[in-house]
C-alpha cells in the first residue's frame, strides 16, 4: 500500500482501533480456552451433585469459546471471495449457494407469496424464544425466524420458508443476497440475488459445534429444484437459465457437520417479466440478450 | 420495517445486538460482586480491621483508630472505582466506543494478572477464590470484543457525527 505514510490522522485513528480490537478479540478467545480449563478442573472436584457445572461447561464451550476459535480461525483460513458456499456467523461454510434470481424485490416477494411461501421474522429475543417453545411443543410457527447466513460479508436480506406438518422442527426455507452492483457470478453471468434453499429435517445436536441447531437434508438439490418449480407454477411468465455444472458436482458438509451433496447446476430465475399490479413486467425481448421467452427453460452447457 | 420514517431511526439509532446488553449487565454483575465484598467487610468489621498490617506488623493492637481509617479508606476507594465502573457500564450500553476500549482494557489487564499468578505462582483459582470474577472478566471481553458489538460501538459514533454535521 503506497498511501500508508500519507495516511491522513483520522484513518490512523481508526487503524490503530481495528489493531487493538484484534487484539482484544484474540486475547478473548485464548482467555475464553483458559476458562474452560479452569471449569472443568473445578467440576472435577465438585463430584456428580454439581451437574449444572457440567452444562455451564457445555454451554460456555459451545457458544463462546468454539464460536471465538472457529472466527479467528476461519478468518486466517477461509477465503472471503465467493466460492458457491454461504457462511455462518463463526465463519464456517454454511448451506451451498444454489439459486440466483433476476427482477426487482418487488417481483421476487411477489413471486415467492404467489408460490406459498412465508416470510420468515428477523431473529430477535421475541422471535428466538417462540421457536424454541414452538418446537418444545410441536407448535407451528409459520413465520419462524432462521438462522444467520453470511454472503458478500453480509446477513441475508431475508428469507423465505414453508413449515411441513406444522413442525416447526421440519420446514423448506431459503435465504436471500442482494448481489453488489455490477457483481457477476464465476462464468460472467449477471444476476440481481442470490439465493441458498435447504430443507431443515429436524433440531438436533451438532456434533461439530456442540450448539443445538436444525439439521438439513443432505440432498440440496431436491429443495432446489422444489423452489424452482413451486414459483414457475405459481408464476407462469418465469424462465429459467440453467446454468449445468456451475460447480462441479460435490459431497460435503455444513458448518453444523451435516453432510450435503449437489450435482453443481445454478438455476436463474428470471422474474424480470412478472408483471405487478400497476407495473407490467418487461417483454421477453426488452431483457438484454437473455435467450428465451416468458415460460422457457434454456440450458447453458459448458464448451465440451 | 416500512415507511421513510422507521428507515431514518434505523440510521439515527442502530439497534443494540445481545452482546452489548449482555456486557454491560455482565459489568453490572462485576460491580455488585464487588458490593457484596463491602458488604461482607462491613458485617466483620472488628475482624477485618485486626488483619490490617503496617511493615509485618498489625496495626490494630498498636492504634486501633488509624487500623479503622485505613480499612474505611481502602474500603472507601473501592466503592468509589466500583461506582465509577458502573458509569462504564453505562456508557458502553450507549455504545460509546472508548468506553468499550476501556472496559475491555480492564477485563484484559484483570483476566491476565490472574493468569499470571495462576500459572508462575500456581495459584489456585476455584470457585471459593477468585473463579466468579475471572470468570466474569473473561465472559465481558468475550461479549464486548464481538464483531457485533464492534460494529454497534462503531454505528453509533457515526450516527451521532452524522448528527452533529446536520
Amino acid at each position: 500500500m503506497p498511501d500508508t505514510t500519507a495516511a491522513p490522522p483520522d484513518r490512523r485513528r481508526v487503524s490503530v482501533g481495528a489493531a487493538l480490537d484484534s487484539f482484544f478479540f484474540v486475547l478473548a478467545g485464548f482467555s475464553s480456552v483458559w476458562l474452560a480449563i479452569l471449569l472443568a478442573t473445578e467440576s472435577l472436584g465438585l463430584g456428580w451433585g454439581l451437574l449444572w457445572f457440567a452444562v455451564l461447561f457445555w454451554a460456555l464451550l459451545a457458544y463462546l469459546v468454539l464460536p471465538r476459535l472457529h472466527r479467528i480461525l476461519t478468518r486466517l483460513y477461509v477465503p472471503n471471495y465467493f466460492i458457491g458456499r454461504t457462511r455462518t456467523s463463526d465463519g464456517l461454510l454454511g448451506d451451498p449457494v444454489n439459486l440466483a434470481l433476476n427482477g426487482s424485490a418487488a417481483q421476487v416477494h411477489a413471486a415467492l407469496a404467489a408460490a406459498g411461501w412465508i416470510r420468515a421474522d428477523d431473529v430477535t429475543v421475541a422471535s428466538s424464544l417462540r421457536i424454541v417453545s414452538s418446537t418444545v411443543r410441536r407448535r407451528s410457527y409459520l413465520q419462524a425466524p432462521v438462522s444467520p447466513l453470511l454472503l458478500f460479508d453480509r446477513v441475508q436480506d431475508f428469507a423465505y420458508q414453508q413449515e411441513v406438518a406444522d413442525n416447526p422442527a421440519k420446514r423448506h426455507h431459503v435465504r436471500f443476497w442482494r448481489c453488489p452492483d455490477g457483481w457477476m457470478l464465476p462464468g460472467g453471468h449477471r444476476v440481481d440475488w442470490v439465493a441458498a434453499g435447504t430443507f431443515d429435517r429436524a433440531v438436533g445436536l451438532s456434533l461439530f459445534t456442540l450448539q443445538v441447531t436444525h439439521k438439513i437434508d443432505e440432498h440440496t438439490d431436491i429443495e432446489r429444484d422444489h423452489i424452482v418449480a413451486s414459483i414457475r407454477r405459481a408464476v407462469p411468465e418465469t424462465r429459467i437459465v440453467l446454468l449445468r455444472d456451475f460447480a462441479t458436482g460435490y459431497h460435503s458438509r455444513n458448518g453444523g457437520g451435516d453432510n450435503i451433496q449437489t450435482d453443481g447446476d445454478l438455476p436463474v430465475i428470471d422474474l424480470r417479466a412478472m408483471s405487478l399490479p400497476g407495473r407490467p413486467g418487461v417483454a421477453g425481448a426488452q431483457v438484454g440478450q437473455a435467450p428465451g421467452q416468458p415460460g422457457s427453460v434454456v440450458e447453458v452447457t459448458g464448451l465440451s | 420495517m416500512t415507511g421513510a420514517r422507521s428507515v431514518e431511526a434505523d440510521v439515527a439509532r442502530p439497534r443494540r445486538p445481545a452482546s452489548v446488553v449482555g456486557g454491560s449487565l455482565l459489568m453490572v454483575a462485576r460491580a455488585l460482586s464487588g458490593g457484596f465484598v463491602i458488604g461482607a467487610v462491613l458485617t466483620r468489621w472488628d475482624e477485618f480491621v485486626g488483619t490490617i498490617e503496617i511493615n509485618g506488623a498489625r496495626l490494630d493492637p498498636v492504634d486501633p483508630q488509624a487500623a479503622a481509617a485505613i480499612l474505611g479508606w481502602l474500603l472507601g476507594g473501592y466503592g468509589f472505582i466500583l461506582v465509577l465502573y458502573l458509569g462504564l457500564a453505562t456508557l458502553v450500553f450507549t455504545g460509546r466506543n472508548w468506553a468499550r476500549v476501556v472496559a475491555m482494557a480492564f477485563a484484559s489487564a484483570s483476566i491476565l494478572i490472574s493468569f499470571a499468578d495462576y500459572s508462575l505462582n500456581g495459584a489456585q483459582i476455584t470457585l471459593r477464590t477468585s473463579l466468579v470474577s475471572v470468570t466474569l472478566d473473561i465472559l465481558i471481553l468475550l461479549a464486548l470484543s464481538s464483531t457485533n458489538a464492534r460494529h454497534y460501538a462503531r454505528a453509533v459514533r457515526a450516527a451521532r457525527k452524522d448528527r452533529a454535521a446536520r
